[in-house]
This record gives C-alpha cells, sequence and structure tokens, in this order.
C-alpha cells in the first residue's frame, strides 16, 4: 500500500499554488508536509483528496484516486463543527456519512470520547466546550469511520499543553498501528518530532525532500554545545569557533562547514590534556527550522537574483 | 446506494436541526393563535357591518341588503320647503338620524372626519332640491345610495301629493318595492377563491421561509467551515439534495399542519351556515389535492436551489442578506404576479382565463398561481401539463447550476463571489 504524488500543479490565476509536486509514501508512519503559510500545503491535500481539481499530475492510493481507493479522514486546518448541535449527534452524523451504522457510530463516538477523555461532554452543545474540546470532537470526527489513511493540517495549533499531549500519544499510537498520516505543519518542532520523511514547501514548490534523519544527517554537525570552566570556553574561541548563545552552564559554537568533526576531536583532546573535564560536549546536527531557514534563504536569495 | 444513505442523512440531521429551531415552535405557536384567532373571530364579524347578510340556502344564498348599516349615522341639514317636515325626514331613515342648522355645519363636518359611520346630508332650498352627501373618504361605510333613494322617494311623494293625491298613500305606494332575491349559479365559489387565496398565500410563506432556511444552512456551514468536513464525507450535490429534502420537509409538515389546524378550526368554531360556504370545498378533488402537494413541492425545490446557491456565494453570515435580494426579489415579485393575476381572472371570470393560463405557464409564479387556478378550474388540463413540464425543466436546470456552483463554491472563502466566477462556475472552469 501507498500514496504516490506525481507531478501535482495547481494555479490560481497567475499565481502557481502547487508546481509539479510528487512524493510517495510507501510505508506506515507519519509524513511531513511542511512549510510557511501559504506554501501550497493545505492546497496539496485539497487536490490528493479531490476536493480541488487538479491543473495537473495525479494523487493515488494503490494506482486508485484516493477517495476511491482508501478509507481516509481529514482534518482541516480551520476547525469546524455545529456549534448548536449536541457532541454525540454530530459525531454519529459524520460516521453515518462515512457508511456506518447508526448505532455503530455511536459506539464508536462513545469509545473516542472515553479514549481523548471527553465524555462529560457527550449531551452538551459544541458551543459550551472549550477551543481544546472543539478540537477533541474535530479529531474524532475525522477518526470516527477508522481511517487507513488521514489527513492532519496543523493538527496542533492553539491546543493547551494537556491537549497537545493526548494528541501527541494519539497520533504515535496510530502511526505504530500501521496508518498511514500525512501531517502538514509550519511548526518545525513539531514535525521533527513525528515525521520520518517529509516534503519542505515553499511557494507551491518542493525544496526538500525525503528522509528526514538522512537530511539531517547532510548537513553534518553545525554546532558544539559545550558545559565546561571558562579555560575551556576560551580554548573554543582561540580554536576559531564562532560563539552563538550562551546559556546559564553552557555556550553554543557554531562549527565550520567543513573539517567540523576534526577541529572538535583536537579541541577536545586539547581540553583534556590541560585536565579540562567537559560536564557537556555535543556536537549537533542542525534543527529543521534552521535547515528551512537556511534553504529558503537561498531560495529566495536565487529569486532575487 | 451508499449515496442515496447519505442523501437521506443529510436531510434526517438538516430535518431534526430545524425541527429543534426555536424559530420553528414560535411559528408553530403564532400559526396556532392566528388561526383558532381567525376560526372564533370570523363568525361573529360575519353577521355585522359588512352590509350583506347571507343565510344559507338549500340551492343558493339569499341577501339583504342594507340590513347590515344599523351602524350608520345620518346628519341632515335641510333648507328645503318641497322636504319639509324634519320630524318626518328623520323618521323614514333606518338608521340613526339627526336634523341640524346651517350654522351646525362645520359641528357636522367635524362629526364626520371622526367616524366613517357617519354621513353629513345637505338638501338645499332649490327647487328641485340639490342633495349633497359628505362621507369621511372613499372607505366610508355611510349608505350614500339608500339614502339617496329614501330621498328620492320622499320627494316623489311630495311630487305627487301637489298634483293632488293623497300623500300618505302616494308615499305608501313609492315605497313598496319589488322584493329582491340574488341567488348564487356557483354558491361555493367565494368559498373557493377565498381557500384559493389563502392557500397562495401560505405556500408562499412556506415556500419562502424554508427556502431561506436552506441558504441558511449552507452560509452557516460554510460560515463555521464545517462545510469542509462534510465535503471529505459526501459529494457536494448530496449535501445539496439532502439539505433541500430535509428542510422541505419541515416546510411540507408545517403546511399540512397549519391545514389540518385550521380545517379542525373552522369544523369545531364555524357552525355551518354562518360563515360563507363552511369549511367544505366542493372544488378540491383528490387529484387536485395531490396536484397542490406536487405544485408546493416544486415550487420548494425551485426557489429552494436558487436560494441555497446565494447561501454558497458567501462565506460570512453578514453577507447573507445582501447575496439572497435578487432570490427574495424573484419570490416577492413571482408570488404578487400569481396573486393579483389569479385574484383578476377569477373576478373576470371567463375573460380571465388567458391571463391565468400565461401565469401558470411561467415557471416561478405557477406555484404560487397554482390553488386558485385549480380550485376555480380555470384553465385547461393541457395547460396544466405544460406548467407542469416547464415547471419541471426549469427545476432540473436550476439545480444544475446551482450544484454546480456549491460544489465550486464550498471551499472559496474571503469576498462575496462576483457574477462572473457565478459564471466560471456554471461552466464548470
Amino acid at each position: 500500500m501507498s500514496l504516490t504524488v506525481s507531478n501535482l500543479t495547481k494555479r490560481f490565476g497567475p499565481k502557481t499554488a502547487v508546481d509539479n509536486l510528487s512524493f510517495t509514501m510507501a510505508e506506515p508512519g507519519v509524513y511531513g508536509l511542511i512549510g510557511t503559510n501559504g506554501a501550497g500545503k493545505t492546497t496539496t491535500i485539497r487536490m490528493i483528496l479531490g476536493m480541488l481539481p487538479a491543473d495537473g499530475g495525479s494523487a493515488a492510493w494503490d494506482g486508485q484516486p484516493v477517495a476511491k481507493g482508501v478509507r481516509y479522514g481529514y482534518m482541516p486546518e480551520e476547525r469546524g463543527i455545529y456549534m448548536k448541535t449536541k457532541v454525540i449527534e454530530q459525531l454519529v452524523y459524520f460516521g453515518m456519512l462515512r457508511g456506518m451504522a447508526k448505532s455503530e457510530a455511536l459506539q464508536a463516538s462513545r469509545r473516542w470520547l472515553e479514549r481523548l477523555r471527553a465524555s462529560e461532554y457527550e449531551n452538551m452543545l459544541a458551543e459550551k466546550l472549550s477551543k481544546g474540546n472543539q478540537q477533541k470532537i474535530q479529531l474524532i470526527s475525522t477518526l470516527i469511520h477508522d481511517p487507513q489513511l488521514l489527513f492532519l493540517d496543523e493538527p496542533f495549533s492553539g491546543l493547551d499543553p494537556l491537549n497537545t499531549q493526548q494528541f501527541h500519544e494519539l497520533i504515535q499510537e496510530m502511526a505504530a498501528a500501521g496508518k498511514y498520516i500525512i501531517m502538514s505543519s509550519h511548526q518545525m518542532s513539531t514535525v521533527e518530532e513525528y515525521c520520518r520523511e517529509i516534503t519542505m514547501l515553499h511557494r507551491g514548490q518542493a525544496l526538500l525532500q525525503g528522509d528526514l534523519k538522512e537530511i539531517k544527517a547532510g548537513y553534518g554537525h553545525t554546532k558544539l554545545v559545550l558545559g565546561a570552566p571558562e579555560e575551556a570556553y576560551a580554548m573554543a574561541r582561540a580554536a576559531g569557533l564562532r560563539q552563538t548563545e550562551a546559556r546559564p552552564d553552557e555556550n553554543v559554537f557554531a562549527l565550520p562547514e567543513t573539517g567540523a568533526d576534526a577541529l572538535c576531536e583536537k579541541l577536545l583532546r586539547g581540553m583534556l590534556a590541560k585536565n579540562i573535564m567537559p560536564a557537556k560536549f555535543e556536537l549537533s546536527e542542525p534543527a529543521l527550522h534552521e535547515i528551512f531557514i537556511k534553504i529558503v534563504g537561498e531560495e529566495e536569495g536565487r529569486q532575487a537574483a | 446506494m451508499n449515496q442515496f444513505k447519505q442523501i437521506f442523512t443529510v436531510a434526517g440531521f438538516t430535518f431534526r436541526d430545524a425541527v429543534r429551531k426555536k424559530s420553528f415552535m414560535i411559528t408553530n405557536i403564532i400559526y396556532i393563535v392566528v388561526i383558532l384567532g381567525a376560526c372564533i373571530l370570523l363568525p361573529r364579524l360575519g353577521g355585522g357591518g359588512t352590509g350583506m347578510e347571507i343565510t344559507g340556502m338549500s340551492e343558493g344564498v339569499s341577501v339583504t341588503e342594507g340590513a347590515g348599516f344599523s351602524t350608520a349615522v345620518c346628519l341632515i341639514i335641510n333648507e328645503s320647503e318641497e322636504l319639509a317636515g324634519d320630524a318626518g325626514l328623520t323618521a323614514v331613515f333606518p338608521y340613526t338620524s339627526q336634523s341640524y342648522d346651517p350654522a351646525q355645519r362645520e359641528e357636522c363636518l367635524k362629526l364626520v372626519k371622526s367616524d366613517g359611520s357617519y354621513g353629513l346630508v345637505e338638501i338645499s332650498a332649490d327647487d328641485p332640491p340639490q342633495v349633497t352627501v359628505t362621507t369621511k373618504d372613499m372607505m366610508s361605510s355611510f349608505p350614500v345610495s339608500l339614502v339617496w333613494e329614501t330621498l328620492n322617494t320622499t320627494y316623489r311623494a311630495y311630487q305627487f301629493g301637489q298634483l293632488g293625491y293623497d300623500h300618505a298613500q302616494a308615499a305608501e305606494v313609492l315605497q313598496s318595492a319589488l322584493p329582491l332575491v340574488t341567488e348564487m349559479a356557483d354558491p361555493q365559489g367565494m368559498s373557493n377563491y377565498i381557500a384559493g387565496m389563502a392557500l397562495m398565500l401560505l405556500m408562499f410563506m412556506t415556500i419562502y421561509v424554508y427556502g431561506y432556511g436552506v441558504a441558511m444552512s449552507v452560509a452557516t456551514e460554510k460560515s463555521t467551515r464545517v462545510m469542509e468536513t462534510l465535503i471529505v464525507s459526501a459529494k457536494p450535490p448530496r449535501i445539496l439534495l439532502g439539505k433541500c429534502i430535509g428542510m422541505g420537509l419541515v416546510g411540507l409538515l408545517q403546511l399540512m399542519g397549519v391545514l389540518a389546524l385550521s380545517a379542525l378550526g373552522a369544523k369545531v368554531f364555524i357552525p355551518g351556515g354562518t360563515f360563507a360556504g363552511g369549511i367544505s370545498l366542493p372544488g378540491l378533488t383528490v387529484g387536485k389535492a395531490v396536484l397542490l402537494v406536487a405544485y408546493f413541492l416544486m415550487g420548494y425545490a425551485l426557489f429552494s436551489m436558487i436560494n441555497s446557491m446565494c447561501g454558497a456565494m458567501v462565506s460570512k453570515m453578514e453577507d447573507l442578506q445582501s447575496a439572497m435580494m435578487p432570490a427574495a426579489l424573484i419570490s416577492v415579485f413571482s408570488f404578487y404576479g400569481g396573486f393579483y393575476v389569479t385574484m383578476g381572472a377569477t373576478m373576470m371570470g371567463g375573460n380571465g382565463a388567458g391571463a391565468g393560463r400565461v401565469i401558470m405557464l411561467i415557471p416561478f409564479t405557477a406555484p404560487f398561481a397554482a390553488p386558485n387556478v385549480l380550485l376555480s378550474d380555470s384553465v385547461s388540463p393541457r395547460t396544466l401539463t405544460a406548467s407542469i413540464a416547464i415547471l419541471l425543466v426549469t427545476i432540473v436546470l436550476v439545480s444544475f447550476i446551482s450544484g454546480r456552483v456549491y460544489s465550486a463554491s464550498v471551499l472559496h472563502y474571503g469576498s462575496r463571489l462576483r457574477f462572473a466566477d457565478v459564471k466560471r462556475m456554471v461552466r464548470g472552469k
């Protein structure tokens, strides 16, 4: 089973919202679509689901259109539930629209409400719920029919830490259960936490794609986090490292693009020779948001030129 | 099969949602109060003030003019010698009569201005005397023709007296009149006409209110962004159809309830013979009742599809009113077109058949004209068949356009769609 997106293109008048986008999700897990607002993430999802007609290309689940080939769920970025309707009634309604029998939908709704610790809201009007709880109802309406393929558009926006944790556990649980999850986000830390593979979109174009670990490894070590006496920091500066951040018990140094590992080895040996035992000597790969800023910056520069 | 299940799921949800709304409850209460109030008050109003006393007869209705003018007040300023003897003059009027001096004219005019049942009768000193009757306005209930007739009789009796006849005998002969009985060949015609008008109004209100309900429902789902969740569960045309069916069922249920309550109220509160025609509607056969329901459903389908298109064109509820304006104008003009043309056609009898036929062939006016036209049998079966065919074709056409616009605009947010956008959507671009 796999989701294959081939050369997907969408134009709105003179603006190309998605430009020749291709990717494949061949294994269960979480796939990240990242990018700034207006990068084309939501448009891509809508085209994959057939909600928007594509101007070019296609999206298929095992060779068939997604809307026909697989049981899927979609949680849109803009939350939408019936405010004047009881929680249980609208969940049953959405379940029945997805082909479930009424009793089956009722049973599933109650099970999910319990799972997300929202059973007490079953007979309340949605307008009486907090934003976080409304978001839970929206998530249940997406999951009620047990979809194999899930599209979550900015699933964590507006959630408090407790609800974020609940959503977090649920997504990991579903990924472990063999579900295919496409998650769009502009919060890089979130994507980094969940996604094995990503597509980085900017102005409708895929700037970076592939396995996240491999992408990060490709950038090598870009910073050194050093927790040690002041003398060690002086040695790092003397070795040509630029300090980028000062923390209470540690400092962060930027590493050069070439020869970083050799330089760090030499620095560590020098410290040990002087009997300086650092509490922390950590070589880090770049964070996803750093990669994003770098790549987007380069792209903007190229376009400006 | 799944598509029908989805349509009926949407219809059921829409139905339940609509019947629970406060507006539905309040409308029902208003209908109950108005219907029962009318049933209780109509028999009481029927006997007084209209000038027509209608008595039930086996084969017709006898109308006695004048019996209802007991409230008329005649103020007389008489300067004529021919019509002298004011006491006698006031005595011949079957109404309350009061004599005044010419100097009191302004005072009399004030009274007349204040009350439509008052009339000032001024008789000049000329030979023959000039009679001037002043009433409040065109809507005054003062019986001018009857007053004039009474004065004429009195004046002729005076002239006969001048010629040597016995005045009293001459007056008696002149006052005697041939008894007049007015019979109606179609005694239930008025009853059918009133029922037709009432049904027309009721159908318009139901179609208008529930058509608007569809637009509201579509606009609400768009503005609250539920639409995006919905359209991944069911195709937009199915949602639209289900919504129209659900809302239409609520309207039909309310319409049937109103009709049943009216029939019951009339049976309980309007005794046979007191009100013209009672509750019997001989013009209404089972076939016509079926046609009426069909016209209601077709009218509702047509206008709800137009309204749903308006609802889909907005992203904010505050824009709905202005987006609905063209649809509201079409509904209101169609209703008034149907109302006045069929009213005129009924009054003109056979001469109005042409107008009735035309109004039944216009798809927008046909549903509103149908009750009167059907109950009065004023169009031929051929016209009726053509009317239904044209209406059905229009519904299919409008549904196609609405479906296209709805499907294309459900994900449109931001500014209200322009006519050019709608044209593009209809072309499927």
